[in-house]
């Protein structure tokens, strides 16, 4: 295949910078750094898309470990019922009851109000703003060529509005009638009436205000990247040239953009069925001894509402694991990814289908049943473009010279688990299993397999990847493989044995199982997936020690591209300042997946196309 | 004390590990880093092997053992007729989920175990193969078109509702803060309608008892229903979301405040037979641990729970069901007792009654008014019909208060009306002291309620006459068969125990 015979050697990063480069003046106009010249505007107040993404993603682990130690204790009551948990009543406080004996259990309302945050913190502000948020914030203007964002201004904004929100959701931690406890998709009436619930009283209130806030930081995120995508590629980075993080970050701002907004009409008119009386959600509803004047509402309407942007939302999720995968993979391959356009279109291709999908969480909701025939169609295509993916990605370590790091084996492990939790997809978007499926412990191994996991693999192979351009630094790699193989197998032992529970008919958001006959054969199982997620949690504090050990005391990066990686971001100085580039921006030439080609290692996108190179791609 | 010790056990084994991991990193330094890395990029590569086949093994063998506790499986094979499909949609699903787990887990560890990086090998530059693609574009999507088209078929046929010539019973379920209540619709084969502003402690459902159909509606908790047998359950809730959820017949659908949901079914296998089933599984011939002395399958019964986040106590809402012949249910449906007949009949809540007692409300003060209007002094002797007392005693029975409020409003409403009250018994044809005694403390209780009810006692008086002489309502005659009870004088003004014809000298 490679018959081509170039004779040029390939020139140096820089000769192309200062050869092809655009020069922008940027330097000119450069008195001193406005952006960084003090600790506050270097820090906190950063206007710098690296600055502000290192914001999100150390808040996003943050949050990571405090939703993670939630599920640890939710998990405890559900593995070891007869165990005692007075130990966690110096934390927890009176959400732990003692009995006259000194055994400790958790109590009911902590228990639905731990699984509704770990879901709501995950999802929300680990998994979108945590995962997006550092990725696009970082790679975008990098990838692209661009000195920072379109509105450096509201990127920063982006982020304190996220602060912001984060800051009233965990003030609502300490509420005496509790956080929100309604689960994390708050359906009315249960978030609605504080009669139903004690957190659903203060609680759901500042989870609704948190959330709102969220939105906007979302939105002013989302805003910026798709600006930034669009109008400040640099010269030559046509949208075919994109690298694929790019291509899922912009799909991933515009499905955000059109779809959040609906959650928080969602949520406004939720605001005004429980503050002033109105019965948007609500109707003939008998509660705490009174029936209520609410007449005419549906409880389904939120539902439609909030799936519409709720089901967006996991792709919201994945798409930008996608892109990282994408990448991790063929950089570490040494090979192009496999079908660039396919992967193009099929991240279009979702994309246009997850606003189509919304109502497969509804099927058993009350809507009529002829309706969910169309939703059945359009869901089970999605599995078409999810598989063109996954071949895709086999295909890109096919013929590879594949080296192993925990980047490259985070990537590897993504495809598995989106392979695992992708299949069970088809079972739950086929209404008729979703008769049986629907609500049990299957939804949970299949949601958390393939968007939580997965999720967080591309996660984890991103940081593991751009960690150097990040701090100038390398995370240890034998921690990051001891990393890998623990969260693998861990995050395995956890989900793989709730597809039995879920098959067996168990019900999700049991606090007992006690009560019935039916589920109460899992007791092992639920002991083992318990100390399942212990370990595989103490794995991921291994990672969290690796990362900030390794901001300070990780190798030292010593050449530009250690990964001999083709992608603009590595053009950049070690030591990346405020424009990223300290002279001329680089100008793009290429695709940025030419690895291997005629014989050569790696060819920069920046390199023009050479004498006797073999033209298809 | 332990848990100190605990999490510093846990904290030394992070250290332990970090420091390994450090000094790995040196000795690569130290050893020369490509011969160190090859030998990991070894170790690595058949770690992924070995992970591979141990995943592919272990969830494969785990799948086998738990086959006989998983829904469709084993004994688990559906008790409903339309949950087969359901069960052969669920394999045929499984075994190309299952397949394509498989295959794509060989592929892509194998892939990226033999195409390790090693010395001297080099990356092949293959970008697309627009056949290849074409082929796993297309695959997937034929098999999707089976699934779709199986899967919608099924669909379609569970979720239509019962026709207008189908046999079917109809029942409701309501699911409420934490618990279901079951109504039946009786001998008429129909539910009464219900509305939540009518739900009261006696009448938990709300049922609309105006409606005759709602008269023999039997409500219990627990679900028996007959085998073979058509059942259209009408869902609802009453609170919050709810979801009907029989795991062992494969029905499950929200109960919606305000929307009332359906879901057809039809039970084909009885809580015997089930049983009996169960009973040949040695995983259901374990000793039951709530029971002493019996196994697991003699235990076992169908059950109805929640599926739908409800508040705290969501995990709790269990019933039984209970699968019956045909014979049974009908003996065991027959032994049900109308609701309405035990518990609403004749009080506060049955609107019938409450209807009656509006009516009578409007004639008493017709005469009451008559009485006072009129010269005519035989007009203003009344009878209390509707004051009772228990058997023998001067109690006040249950349901006398509404015609003595009636009394008592009217005379809040005129301060200058007075009232006699005078008691006849004729029970004990042998002991006229006793017959006095009673229908004395009979009209001194009626007098003794109003007076508790703020009406002065000067304007009451009461007397019993045992059955001395016959009531004035009656037309003085003794020998009419009505002859016991409360009558009252009622006047404007001084009041006096009235001299009539008919008195006794007494």
């Amino acid at each position: 295949m490679a018959t081509a015979v170039i004779t040029a050697p390939l020139k140096r990063d820089e000769a192309l910078i200062e050869e092809f480069g655009y020069d922008d003046h940027f330097h000119e106009h450069h008195h001193g750094d406005k952006y960084q010249s003090n600790f506050i505007s270097h820090y906190i107040f950063s206007m710098d898309h690296k600055m502000i993404a290192k914001q999100f993603l150390i808040t996003g682990m943050f949050w990571a470990i405090i939703g993670a130690v939630m599920s640890l204790i939710f998990r405890m009551q559900l593995g070891f019922p007869e165990e005692s948990l007075a130990w966690l009543q110096p934390l927890l406080g009176k959400w732990i009851t003692v009995n006259a004996e000194g055994v400790g259990t958790l109590a009911q309302d902590f228990y639905y109000a731990l699984v509704t945050m770990h879901g709501t913190i995950l999802v929300f502000f680990v998994l979108t703003a945590g995962l997006s948020g550092t990725f696009s914030n970082l790679l975008i203007p990098l990838m692209i060529g661009a000195r920072d964002m379109a509105s450096p201004l509201l990127n920063m904004l982006s982020y304190w509005f996220f602060f912001v929100s984060g800051t009233i959701m965990f003030a609502s931690l300490f509420l005496s009638t509790g956080p929100f406890a309604g689960g994390w998709v708050a359906y009315p009436p249960l978030s609605a009436l504080p009669q139903a619930m004690d957190g659903s009283g203060a609680g759901m209130t500042l989870w609704t205000i948190s959330l709102v806030l969220l939105v906007v930081s979302l939105l002013l995120g989302g805003i910026n990247y798709i600006t930034t995508v669009l109008n400040l590629r640099t010269k030559g980075m046509s949208m075919w040239r994109l690298p694929l993080p790019i291509w899922a970050f912009f799909v991933t701002a515009i499905l955000g953009l059109l779809s959040f907004p609906v959650l928080t009409s969602a949520f406004f008119l939720l605001m005004l069925d429980r503050g002033i009386g109105t019965s948007f959600y609500l109707s003939d509803i008998y509660i705490g001894g009174a029936a209520l004047d609410h007449v005419g509402g549906s409880p389904i309407l939120y539902q439609h509402l909030f799936w519409f942007l709720g089901h967006p939302e996991v792709y919201i999720i994945i798409l930008p694991a996608f892109g990282i995968v994408s990448e991790v993979l063929a950089v570490n391959s040494r090979k192009p990814i496999f079908g660039y356009q396919a992967m193009v279109f099929s991240i279009l291709a979702i994309a246009f289908l997850a606003f189509i999908v919304w109502a497969h969480h509804m099927f058993m909701s009350g809507i009529n049943p002829f309706i969910a025939n169309f939703f059945v169609i359009f869901t089970l295509i999605i599995a078409v473009p999810s598989a063109v993916k996954v071949f895709n990605w086999i295909a890109t370590l096919y013929g590879g010279n594949i080296r192993y790091n925990p980047a490259s084996l985070f990537a590897i492990g993504f495809v598995s688990m989106f392979i695992s939790g992708g299949l069970t997809g088809i079972w739950l978007g086929n209404s008729a299993l979703d008769i049986q499926l629907h609500d049990t412990y299957f939804v949970v191994a299949h949601f958390h397999i393939v968007m939580g996991v997965a999720a967080f693999f591309g996660m984890f192979a991103g940081i593991y990847h751009w960690f150097p351009k990040m701090y100038g630094r390398f995370m240890n790699g034998t921690l990051g493989k001891i990393h890998f193989w623990g969260t693998t197998i861990g995050a395995y032992c956890v989900f793989w044995p709730m597809h039995y529970l879920g098959m067996a008919g168990v019900p999700r958001r049991y606090y007992s199982f006690d009560s019935f006959q039916t589920f109460g054969h899992f007791d092992g199982m639920n002991k083992f997936i318990t100390i399942a997620a212990i370990l595989t949690f103490g794995f991921q504090l291994l990672f969290v020690i690796n990362f900030f050990w390794s901001i300070w005391r990780g190798k030292k990066l010593t050449t530009k591209n250690p990964y001999q990686a083709n992608t603009l971001e590595w053009t950049t100085p070690i030591e990346v300042g405020h424009g990223n580039w300290p002279g001329k921006l680089p100008t793009v030439q290429r695709w940025a997946y030419d690895y291997s080609k005629d014989g050569i290692d790696n060819i920069s996108q920046m390199q023009p196309t050479m004498e006797g190179e073999t033209t298809d791609h | 004390m332990t848990t100190l010790i605990v999490l510093l056990c846990i904290a030394l084994l992070l250290l332990i590990i970090v420091q390994v991991a450090r000094v790995r990193d040196l000795a690569q330094r130290l050893r020369g880093s490509e011969e160190v890395e090859a030998k990991a990029t070894a170790a690595t590569g058949r770690g992924l092997m070995f992970f591979m086949i141990a995943l592919l093994v272990i969830t494969s063998a785990s799948a086998l053992y738990y086959k006989n506790y998983i829904l469709g499986f084993g004994p688990n094979a559906s008790a409903s007729e339309h949950g087969a499909e359901i069960d052969s949609m669920m394999k045929w699903t499984l075994g190309v989920t299952y397949s394509a787990y498989i295959l794509t887990h060989i592929a892509l560890f194998y892939y990226a175990y033999k195409f390790r990086s090693r010395k001297g090998h080099k990356a092949q530059y293959l970008s697309h193969n627009n056949t290849v693609e074409l082929v796993w574009t297309g695959i997937p999507a034929i098999v999707m078109t089976f699934l779709v088209v199986g899967g919608l078929d099924a669909w379609n046929t569970i979720m239509s509702d019962v026709g207008d010539d189908d046999n079917y019973m109809e029942i409701e379920a309501t699911g409420y803060q934490f618990a279901w209540a079951m109504r039946y619709p009786g001998p008429d084969g129909l539910l009464g309608r219900k509305d939540f502003r009518l739900i009261t402690g006696a009448n938990p459902l709300g049922v609309d008892y105006t409606d005759p159909k709602s008269w023999d509606d039997i409500q219990i908790n627990d679900v028996t229903l007959p085998v073979d047998q058509k059942v259209r359950v009408r869902i609802t809730a009453q609170d919050v979301l709810h979801d009907f959820y029989l795991p062992q017949f494969r029905v499950k659908m929200d109960a919606v405040p305000g929307l009332p949901t359906y879901f057809v079914f039809t039970p084909r296998t009885t809580t015997k037979e089930w049983r009996k089933g169960l009973s040949e599984y040695p995983e259901y011939q374990l000793p039951d641990p709530e029971t002493e002395g019996k196994q697991l399958w003699e235990t076992r019964n169908f059950e109805l729970a929640c599926a739908e986040l409800c508040g705290i106590g969501h995990y709790s809402m269990a019933r039984t069901v209970n699968i019956l012949e045909q014979d049974d249910f009908d003996t065991w449906y027959a032994q049900q007792e109308s609701y309405y007949e035990t518990s609403v009949k004749g009080t506060k809540d049955d609107p019938m009654f409450m209807a009656d007692v509006k009516q009578r409300r409007t004639d008493f003060n017709q005469a009451v008014s008559t009485a006072m209007g009129t010269s005519s002094d035989e007009d203003n002797y009344l009878t209390l019909d509707y004051v009772t007392f228990e058997e023998g005693t001067a109690t006040l029975g249950g349901d006398s208060e509404y015609q003595l409020d009636d009394l008592l409003s009217y005379l809040e409403r005129n301060e200058n009306a007075g009232v006699v009250l005078m008691g006849y018994e004729t029970g004990n044809a042998a002991d006229e002291a006793a017959n006095i005694s009673l229908s004395d403390q009979r009209a001194q209780a009626v007098r003794d309620y109003l007076i508790e009810n703020g009406i002065e006692a000067d304007r009451l008086r009461s007397r019993g006459y045992g059955s001395s002489r016959p009531m004035t309502t009656m037309g003085g005659n003794p020998g009419e068969s009505r002859n016991s009870g409360i009558e009252m004088y009622i006047t404007e003004g001084e009041i006096a125990i009235p001299e009539n014809a008919a008195l006794s000298s007494k």
